[in-house]
């Protein structure tokens, strides 16, 4: 899930500004006490305080703070202020909206490593990835503040001199689900579109990473954006059920896995409201023989072991064409040993803490699972416990890729989101593109081969919503994301968001006299 | 409307209270030379033209002149940082919409002074150029900020086993020759989308007005645009703008002025290498005002429309048709509404109406206005110079103006209103159109059916309906007829400045 990386490398002076760098925080250090939900402009506790939950840091194991749930009384008040910020929002010009997001954007280029040091904290991952994740949230919100001055409707000749037009206008107030896995972009890739269009958010960030949405919602209260524009309750299914139910929500967009898509589909189902979901993917990675071998084991690495596996458009299915299989699996598991695992703060770390202890667990349980059923680990797939002392409680796990593996395994048929690569063989084009296909999810795929009639022939075959040739996991915010059957419906990022996020009128106007049938 | 802000190159609708801005004390003149690669050139032939103050006739500057050689540089400069493996070319397409933010940041710091600027080079009232031109200027900038990374092609789908990509691209150089009525607005007109879609720029401003487009290069170089990427060479048409039209490397030239001209750098452009060329060209516009319409709406649009920057306007609205049984209500209350108007220096807050840009512009507007007298026109207002020595003209207005009369088929371009009367709407339809020009029209009716029938049967490139001069950096501007060819502002105008490739490719149709 990245920008292109060599981009956002290249923009070092631009994208990091120093002062906040120097904040020198290191795991294991940082409190939270703050409260972390947010409405009508301020920082709120929540009224339910028996329902307080743990929130750790990965990669110590510590509590970092305490979530407060919000129960129906907070729900109602969060989409009561963006109600009212949506009057105000959905009335000013799309120039006029554009302006606010810009300034947004410009607070979250200025305090990138404060937010990406939260997000390391929260989540687990590498610092490096982290301000990737920072870069990509500030980019999305440019991108759709150039598109708010821009939504257009249609003007449609009929016969006789009448004519109608469309006006494209907002939905209301939307809510949006975010994941533990990219938890400040998930939050910018949602309200950024929706914000353009004209409505109005309330976020509910994942309970096991609620640090770093509130930070969005604070910035677009710095910069002038009507109090209440931007919310975020806390909670888990509760919580997102009242705000699945409210009759005052007019949207839902969910990132998450499969079967909680579909609770939030049927719960929306009730108030007749359209949802986006972004689920889950069991994706293939198609490599022939022709295909440049050095970039295919790059590839297949970027394809598996970012976010330590935790993304949802992840490779987990290598597909590798025979003849080249013994030198791929070579080079993979010489790379893949090589990945340097560790303190997540710490700039030479390649791969932190996973996001929990039940989900590492749950990890690990997919190895085991896999050597029962007869795959060779080539690699990693154990525990791993850190030589400095206050990481020994942190979620750890070295990166693994499984060999031998057949179709029927679990661990190519169930998405097991932590850094699990399943590698397996293939002879003809025809045979990997139906083994490929052979899924309920269809979120993403991809294909080495230098063979550019191969490439287009193949990825026309795939059935999966973001094919990449000769690269993978590359989610520029001008590229519409999102997946084909249950990986979800609806696309987030691109232009094409706009039709998520907005609704059409369509004004008839008679020129003539009425021809009436009475 | 009103959500959109003001009207960018008409009327405020409401000027903010006051404190009013103030312009500042400019003590001598930063920018007066040609901007090359970000760099600062003198004449290549060592010439150097004076620039004025229309409203007090001192001179405020002398300016680098470029000339044939100079252009020449401007063009290998812009050339080069377009080619491939530029740092221009290699650009993120969102970070070129980064910069043109950064310009419009820059712009925005420096507004009082560019108004300022603006005033004393033009004459025209400093609040006029702080909250139209500057506005207008900012808004289109970070509109076409907002298009940089939207610029995108299609996968079509085609017939037998093919496929078929279509690519935006750069057109290339993009040469622009602009006029000294909006000289800033102008200038962003034309390189905001240019620079959207990736092309390099060779921009002479109007050699009345150079001042504003030189200090804006210089905040091109602060904003680290890399150097060549636009290119500033002030001089004078027959010499710099035509070898802008006629230069071998230039891949597209768009021009805004008169129609002669206009029909001059076709010409140059077919002759030299058939460069893409878009024209914004004048016009001779006509607002028809029904009887049913808001009358003192209709009087304060249309005069607005005449007056509007003494009538420098290539949207002037020029031939005003009035339904006979309320021609002489109109004509009363346009007499009464012109009275308010306020001729002053224009750097005080309170003046509305500032001089004519120079004396030849000035000797212009005079004849025909002693033309309209001679040929019978009825003078109700105004009608003369305003003291002696200057280049101020009182707002004129002329009832009774016949179709065959000069001054209702010659572009005025000055301060004067010539008001028709016409008694069927078909007939006044048919006057509106009959005219070489089709630039933009108004209509005034409060019958939304007749309002629109009657836009569908004008031939312009705009239409407005109960208001005037709202442009907008959403909506496109461009002319039909002589008015010009190709679309300015909205997103048309992202067309203006692509090739489009379409990339076919052989698909084999076994698996």
């Amino acid at each position: 899930m990245l920008q292109r990386l060599a981009a956002s490398l290249r923009r070092p002076a631009a994208a990091a500004p120093l002062p906040a760098a120097v904040r020198c925080v290191s795991s294991g250090s940082v409190e939270v006490t703050a409260p972390l939900n947010f409405w009508a402009g301020k920082r709120r506790n929540s009224q339910e305080k028996c329902n307080k939950e743990h929130v750790y840091e990965p990669a110590t194991g510590r509590v970092l703070c305490h979530l407060e749930p919000c129960g129906a009384a907070e729900v109602d008040q969060a989409v009561k202020a963006a109600k009212l910020a949506f009057g105000h929002w959905s009335r000013m010009s799309g120039m006029e909206r554009a302006r606010i997001m810009i300034d947004a954007a410009h607070i979250i280029e200025s305090r990138r490593e404060e937010i990406a040091q939260m997000e390391v904290v929260n989540n687990g991952k590498s610092i490096t990835e982290a301000r990737l994740d920072v870069d990509s949230a500030r980019l999305c919100i440019e991108y759709y503040a150039g598109l708010a001055g821009t939504l257009a409707g249609q003007h449609v000749q009929l016969p006789g001199g009448s004519f109608a037009y469309t006006r494209r206008e907002p939905l209301g107030v939307c809510v949006g689900i975010g994941a533990w896995n990219y938890p400040f972009q998930i939050a910018a890739w949602k309200s950024a579109p929706a914000l353009a269009c004209g409505n109005s958010m309330v976020f509910k960030p994942s309970p096991v990473t609620p640090v770093t949405a509130v930070m969005l919602a604070e910035i677009f209260a710095e910069v002038g954006a009507p109090e209440g524009l931007v919310n975020v309750v806390q909670g888990g299914q509760e919580t997102g059920s009242l705000l699945c139910h409210h009759p005052d929500v007019a949207k839902v967009s969910f990132t998450g896995s499969v079967p909680t898509g579909k609770k939030i589909m049927a719960m929306a189902s009730r108030g007749v409201k359209p949802v986006t979901l972004e689920l889950g993917g069991k994706s293939p990675l198609l490599i022939f023989q022709d295909g440049d071998l050095e970039n295919a084991v790059k590839g297949a690495l970027m394809a598996n072991f970012l976010s330590q596996g935790q993304v949802c458009s992840n490779g987990t299915r290598v597909f590798v064409q025979r003849d080249i299989l013994p030198e791929f699996v070579e080079e993979v598991v010489k790379r893949t040993k090589a990945i340097k695992i560790g303190d997540p703060l710490l700039e030479s770390t390649r791969m932190g803490a996973l996001v929990s202890r039940p989900h590492l667990e749950k990890v690990l349980s997919f190895v085991e699972q896999a050597k029962k059923e007869g795959a060779a680990v080539l690699c990693g797939g154990e525990p791993f416990v850190p030589s400095d002392p206050k990481l020994r409680g942190g979620y750890y796990m070295t990166p693994c890729v499984l060999g031998d593996c057949t179709d029927e395994m679990t661990c190519v048929k169930e998405e097991i989101f932590g850094p699990v690569m399943s590698v397996l063989s293939f002879e003809t084009e025809e045979e990997v593109l139906q083994r490929a296909n052979d899924t309920t999810m269809g979120l993403a795929a991809g294909v080495f081969t230098r063979d550019v009639r191969r490439a287009h022939r193949v990825v026309e075959h795939l059935k999966a919503g973001s094919c990449f040739i000769n690269n993978y996991n590359i989610t520029p915010v001008e590229v519409p994301f999102g997946g084909f059957k249950m990986s979800g419906i609806g696309r987030e990022n691109g232009q094409v968001t706009i039709e998520h996020y907005t609704q059409l009128k369509t004004v008839f106007v008679e020129m003539g006299d009425v021809d009436s049938l009475f | 409307m009103a959500q959109n802000g003001t009207a960018e190159n008409g009327v405020v609708e409401d000027i903010p209270a006051l404190p009013f801005p103030q312009p500042v004390k400019v003590q001598d003149i930063r920018y007066t030379k040609i901007f090359i690669n970000n760099e600062w050139h003198s004449s290549s032939r060592g010439r150097t033209f004076p620039t004025f103050n229309p409203a007090t006739g001192v001179k405020i500057c002398d300016v680098e002149e470029a000339d044939k050689e100079d252009v020449d540089k401007a063009v290998a400069a812009a050339k080069a940082a377009r080619q491939r493996g530029s740092p221009w070319r290699r650009m993120d397409a969102s970070s070129r919409g980064r910069l043109l933010h950064k310009l419009a940041d820059l712009m925005e710091r420096d507004r009082l002074l560019l108004a300022t600027l603006e005033t004393l080079d033009t004459g025209k009232p400093f609040l006029q150029s702080f909250f139209i031109d500057l506005d207008g200027s900012i808004k289109t900038l970070r509109y076409y900020a907002g298009w940089a990374d939207k610029i995108q092609g299609k996968s079509l789908p085609i017939d037998e086993s093919f496929m078929c990509l279509t690519k935006h691209e750069p057109v290339g150089v993009c040469g622009a020759i602009i006029p000294w009525n909006f000289p800033l607005l102008m200038f962003i007109w034309k390189i905001a989308p240019a620079l959207s879609c990736g092309n390099t720029v060779v921009i002479k401003p109007a050699e009345q007005t150079p001042l504003t487009a030189l200090h804006v290069g210089s905040l091109i170089k602060e904003s680290e645009f890399p150097p060549g990427v636009v290119n500033i060479v002030p001089g004078f048409g027959p010499t710099a703008g035509a070898a802008i039209a006629s230069h071998m490397d230039i891949d597209k030239v768009a021009f805004t002025g008169s129609t002669e001209v206009g029909q001059l750098i076709k010409e140059a452009a077919a002759k030299s290498n058939l460069k893409r060329v878009t024209l914004e060209l004048g016009g001779k516009n006509p607002c028809i005002v029904f009887a049913d319409c808001d009358l003192q709406l209709a009087v304060e649009e249309t005069q607005k429309g005449a007056f509007y920057n003494q009538g420098q306007c290539c949207t002037a609205a020029s031939r005003v048709f009035v339904e006979e049984s309320i021609y002489e209500e109109f004509v009363r209350r346009s007499i009464e509404n012109a009275k308010k108007i306020v001729i002053g220096d224009p750097l005080d807050p309170k003046t509305s109406h500032g001089p004519q840009i120079d004396q030849q512009q000035f000797d212009k507007i005079i004849d025909l206005i002693e033309s309209g007298k001679k040929e019978g026109a009825r003078l109700e207002y105004g009608g003369a110079p305003v003291g002696e020595k200057s280049l101020y003209i009182q707002p004129t207005i002329f009832s009774g103006v016949k179709d065959h009369m000069r001054i209702a088929k010659e572009e005025i371009f000055g301060p004067v209103q010539c008001i028709f009367s016409f008694k069927s709407q078909q007939k006044a339809v048919e006057r509106a159109n009959s005219s070489q020009y089709g630039l933009v029209s108004a209509v005034f009716t409060t019958n939304m059916d007749r309002a629109l029938a009657v836009s569908a049967a004008l031939e312009t490139g705009t239409v407005w309906i109960n208001c005037y001069n709202a442009l907008h950096a959403q909506t496109p501007f461009g002319g039909y007829k002589m008015s010009g060819n190709g679309r300015e502002l909205g997103e048309y105008a992202l067309a203006e400045y692509s090739e489009v490739k379409a990339v076919t490719i052989k698909l084999s149709e076994v698996l």
